[in-house]
């Protein structure tokens, strides 16, 4: 009767349990962690973990992002991650992505997300230990106040990536001396304070407990599974060296921070190589890192504690912007230097400059390439992007209409805005050539910069048309400010830094005011339309 | 019990299977070769001829995009070199952009093919480099005036003026802050009442992206620029700030210049980046949804439709999914004279179900009707119905539907899940004299939330199913 009953109770959770998708879900009913991840996770990282279009999305099949402690995991979901980040991916090791990941913390339930996390975590190659609600909910507790998302460079000092597998230097050694040396001692005449297994069998400088004066040894063998040329790449603050099989490899020699990496090739066999490393710390900051790339490493090994920075050669995407033979080239985008309503135009012979309608000037000035889309054409874009070209004068960085009352004043620009201050636009003449127009109070300007190329010239007319009821007073014109300006031999030329000079004429031409690092042009202008030239010259 | 399942088994091989190709054509316009054509607006020209802009800031008139064989159409360059322009109509001989930093003309003053004039309208908002700072702009409303939304710094922050509002310019060029509490747009344009509504995304104090009425001097529910209040004097600051973690219907009572999102478009289940906002002026050339709102999105590459109603003064009503397959994520959307839909979009820092880095499509109706709820109105005590045909009297009974409620919680985190659940009770189900709507009486219904009804038990009278079955309708008001 008991096991009958029994019996009739399961075909009956049976048949509830097949009827569940035709009626109502409640709540209630355990998550499913894959729906949930189609759902609101699969558009970015594709249904199979591998990255949306095509792994333009970063992937979290094989993910170590993903592997390994469950806290990074469910950081990133509570508070989501941006910057940049690399991730290995089935056709690059190291794929860098910039991206964003928006935080899910406030949209997704406890439930849901050990649901998500425990789905993506063993799928696809994946394989991790559960986890639990608890879990989840230690994380809230512990950054229940954080608003912001993660930086994954800040995340990554918190809960850093695991080295997985078997530690890359076995039977690793090292030796702890004290002493104040400004360039690497002769170790082999030293004793040493203390000696430690290194277990994980990466360089590190833990074992010192001490942040000043000292020198440590490191001793053990380094596994090589193919015969080849390898590349050691060295970097310490202060002094190091790495022998292998006896011989040195590499050095980086005396005082000095992280980022004089060293790097050194040696020819290895299949087999266990001795290897030696020696590194000393005089005062200030200490580190060091040792990274191994040659045949059969798909991206820099780490041999340290601490991850070595190598530039693996793969920058990102160069997308050049040339103007077209005869023509002239625009970019509105985020050029660094100028404002964020800077407009480059490039012509065809090698001379370009970025003008600011937030400022109404010409604020840089550069020769040959013209700019490169990389940044803002890849991913979402983020940052100032600098000219491509050479020989960047930055003219000016402030609004460069302004009334001086006198002539020590501080530079009080027409504000903008209104009537007073307002960029109208461009037209393009012969060969595109733009003429940029604007309105300074009740005044109309025309700025027109024309390339002449062979005698690395830009000649810019100013007209600027100035109604009956005249000019506000003491207008000033803001010609240059933060470079070494000089009065040049000819009349009306200064001479701005060391690789420019520029030539002021014109219908209100009086002698320029030369003050700290300012070049300024007084206007006295008329009714009707008035005319400056300013000739502007690379030496 | 058995035999429910077994006539489940043995009906559903019986009916007719809708699919989107019976009733909509899809088709990519082939693009320019070699070129990244990540579309950001569309505008409609004299002589069918269609002008895109693109992510990178190009220019381009593309000639034949209406012919059946769309392997002759021709595109040119008219221009390379603008600010990531978000939104263009064509007006008078010229093209009117949206861009980045400001409101633009363009014109080709000499004809020949290239753009030779930019004349600035507007740019007295604020960009800080960030490249989160969008702007949308609308086509031109009955004034005139371009109407644009412009996104947080970052999509959190208001650290460039005028972040997270939406502003209009007039054709002078003055710029009019008309509304408070944007987040992240993804477009902008008009209901067949000329009210302009957008579409703004899941985050802080968005629980779900949705779809917003921009009623001048309202506010749309993030505070975050509400710092500029000081800035204007037409509209006065809000009665009250909101409060966190709590819920639109109660921060209503406290902030009545707070209007709520006219329409949810849950989050996951609905899509997850809504963005193009148009509808349908073509009076049955482009099927049978006159008058109602198209939802662009992005995530999921489809087009959503959208009935609404206003209901004490307030505009709510119902998201239905309605086309798919696109083959990016969609950001503009424009619908021709003679019923040619243009979609495009771009997949770049955003993915996208379809998984083309960018595309242009045109979708047309094939002339035939899908079986479709058209109307879902809110009635005191449920809702009513109006089918695209006759409904079969046999399946109009409670049990061809459910019903389930649910909203979100109003806070400054990002998103929210789905909470305070309910599941309304529907009593009865009647026909119409007409046959063609139903009004169901609902027990149960809550204020403010989102009533997802699903109606698969409902056959038309020739024995189709719906094409679409859920409708999730937001009941910012019961009417009395």
């Amino acid at each position: 009767m008991f096991i009958s009953n029994q019996r009739y109770l399961r075909q009956l959770v049976l048949l509830i349990t097949a009827l569940l998708p035709l009626a109502f879900v409640s709540s209630s009913v355990a998550e499913d962690g894959k729906t949930l991840y189609i759902t609101y996770c699969s558009a970015c990282h594709a249904p199979d973990g591998k990255g949306a279009n095509d792994g333009a999305f970063p992937p979290l099949a094989n993910s170590p992002w993903l592997n390994g402690k469950h806290d990074r995991s469910i950081q990133i979901v509570l508070h989501g991650l941006q910057g940049e980040i690399t991730v290995p991916t089935d056709k690059d090791p190291n794929k860098k992505y910039n991206l964003v990941m928006p935080p899910q913390g406030g949209a997704l339930t406890d439930p849901q997300i050990v649901a998500i996390l425990n789905y993506v975590r063993n799928s696809w190659g994946n394989k991790n230990k559960p986890i639990t609600l608890n879990d989840v909910a230690k994380n809230r507790r512990a950054t229940g106040a954080r608003t912001t998302m993660w930086q994954a460079d800040e995340l990554l000092k918190k809960h850093p990536i695991e080295s997985s597998g078997p530690p890359p230097i076995t039977g690793l050694i090292s030796k702890v001396y004290h002493g104040s040396w400004k360039t690497r001692p002769d170790f082999s005449k030293l004793e040493p304070k203390a000696t430690h297994e290194e277990h994980k069998g990466l360089i590190s400088i833990a074992n010192a407990n001490k942040p000043e004066n000292f020198g440590m040894v490191w001793e053990g063998e380094l596994p090589v599974s193919k015969d080849g040329t390898y590349s050691f790449t060295l970097d310490s603050d202060d002094g190091s060296a790495l022998y292998i099989d006896g011989k040195l490899v590499t050095e980086v020699k005396g005082l000095g921070g992280m980022g004089r990496a060293k790097s050194g090739k040696v020819k290895l066999s299949k087999g266990l190589h001795d290897i030696r490393v020696e590194y000393f710390e005089y005062t200030g900051q200490e580190g060091i890192t040792l990274a191994m790339q040659g045949p059969g490493i798909k991206s820099p090994l780490s041999l340290s504690a601490a991850k070595p920075k190598i530039k693996t050669g793969r920058k990102r995407a160069s997308i050049p912007i040339d103007p077209p033979k005869n023509g002239t080239a625009f970019y509105r985008g985020f050029i660094d230097g100028s404002t964020p309503r800077a407009i480059g135009v490039g012509y065809d012979g090698g001379m370009n400059l970025a003008f600011s309608a937030d400022h109404l000037g010409i604020e840089l000035l550069w020769q040959e390439r013209f700019y490169d889309g990389g940044r803002h054409w890849t991913g979402r874009g983020q940052g100032n992007e600098p000219p491509a070209g050479k020989n960047i004068t930055k003219l000016t960085s402030l609004p460069v209409w302004a009334t001086l009352e006198t002539s020590s004043a501080k530079w009080q620009p027409i504000n903008k805005g209104g009537t007073k201050r307002r960029f109208r636009g461009y037209q393009l003449g012969k060969n595109d050539r733009p003429t940029f127009n604007y309105e300074v109070g009740s005044l109309k300007v025309s700025d027109l910069p024309i390339p002449e190329f062979d005698s690395k010239v830009i000649t810019r007319t100013v007209t600027i048309d100035v109604p009956s009821s005249g000019a506000p007073e003491n207008l000033h014109l803001l010609i240059c400010n933060g470079l070494d300006v000089k009065a040049a031999d000819s009349p009306n030329t200064y001479l701005l830094g060391n690789a420019m000079q520029v030539e002021i004429t014109g219908d209100s031409t009086t002698p320029a005011l030369v003050r700290n690092k300012e070049l300024i042009l007084p206007l006295a202008l008329k009714p009707g339309k008035n005319q400056i030239t300013i000739r502007y010259q690379w030496k | 019990m058995r035999s429910l399942l077994l006539s489940l088994v043995f009906i559903s091989p019986l009916l007719a299977a809708s699919t989107q190709e019976d009733f909509y054509l899809r088709e990519e316009i082939p693009l320019p070769k070699g070129e990244v054509m990540e579309i950001g607006s569309i505008a409609l020209m004299p002589d069918k001829k269609v002008a895109v802009t693109t992510r990178r800031g190009d220019l381009w008139i593309c000639e034949g995009a209406y012919e059946e064989d769309l392997s002759k159409v021709k595109w040119t360059a008219a221009h390379r070199g603008l600010h990531e322009p978000l939104g263009m109509f064509y007006q008078d001989g010229s093209l009117v952009l949206t861009q980045r930093p400001e409101v633009s003309k363009l014109t080709d003053t000499d004809k020949d093919g290239k753009i030779d004039s930019f004349e600035t309208v507007c740019a007295d908002w604020g960009i800080n480099g960030d490249y989160h700072e969008y702007a949308f702009g609308s086509p031109a409303d009955k004034d005139g005036n371009v109407w644009v939304v412009l996104c947080l710094t970052g999509s959190f922050n208001a650290k460039s003026p005028w972040r997270g509002w939406c502003v209009r310019v007039t054709p002078e060029g003055e710029m009019i802050p008309t509304c408070s509490g944007i987040r992240s747009p993804g477009g902008i344009g008009f209901n067949a009442a000329g009210e302009t509504f957008y579409t703004d995304n899941q985050g802080p104090w968005n629980g779900s992206s949705s779809l917003k009425w921009l009623k001048p001097g309202s506010f749309q529910g993030n505070p975050t620029g509400n710092v500029f209040y000081p800035e204007q004097q037409a509209i006065e600051a809000l009665e009250n700030q909101p409060n966190d973690k709590s819920r639109i219907v109660a921060e209503r009572e406290r902030i009545p210049k707070f209007i709520p999102p006219a329409v949810v478009l849950p989050h996951g289940k609905v899509g997850q980046s809504p963005t193009a906002v148009i509808h349908d002026h073509t009076a049955g050339k482009f099927g049978p949804f006159s008058n109602q709102v198209l939802v662009g999105e992005q995530t999921h590459s489809e087009v959503q439709r959208v009935f609404t109603e206003k209901v004490n003064g307030i505009y709510q009503g119902a998201v239905i999914k309605c086309l798919s397959g696109f083959r990016a994520g969609i950001i503009p959307m424009r619908l021709s004279d003679d019923g040619t839909l243009f979609v495009g979009g771009s997949n770049r820092g955003w993915a996208s179900r379809g998984g083309k880095p960018f595309t242009f499509e045109r979708v047309r109706w094939t002339g035939k009707t899908p079986f479709e709820i058209l109307e879902m109105c809110a009635k005191p005590d449920g809702f009513e119905l109006s089918f695209t045909e006759a409904v079969d009297p046999s399946s109009v009974k409670p049990e061809s539907f459910s019903m389930a409620a649910w909203t979100y919680i109003y806070q400054s985190k990002y998103g929210s899940p789905e909470v305070d659940q309910a599941s309304p009770v529907i009593k009865s189900a009647t026909l119409s004299g007409d046959g063609k709507s139903v009004r169901l009486v609902v027990e149960g219904l809550v204020k403010g939330h989102v009533h997802h009804l699903s109606s698969p038990g409902v056959r038309s009278a020739s024995g189709n199913k719906l094409w679409h079955q859920d409708a999730y309708y937001t009941l910012n008001e019961i009417p009395d």
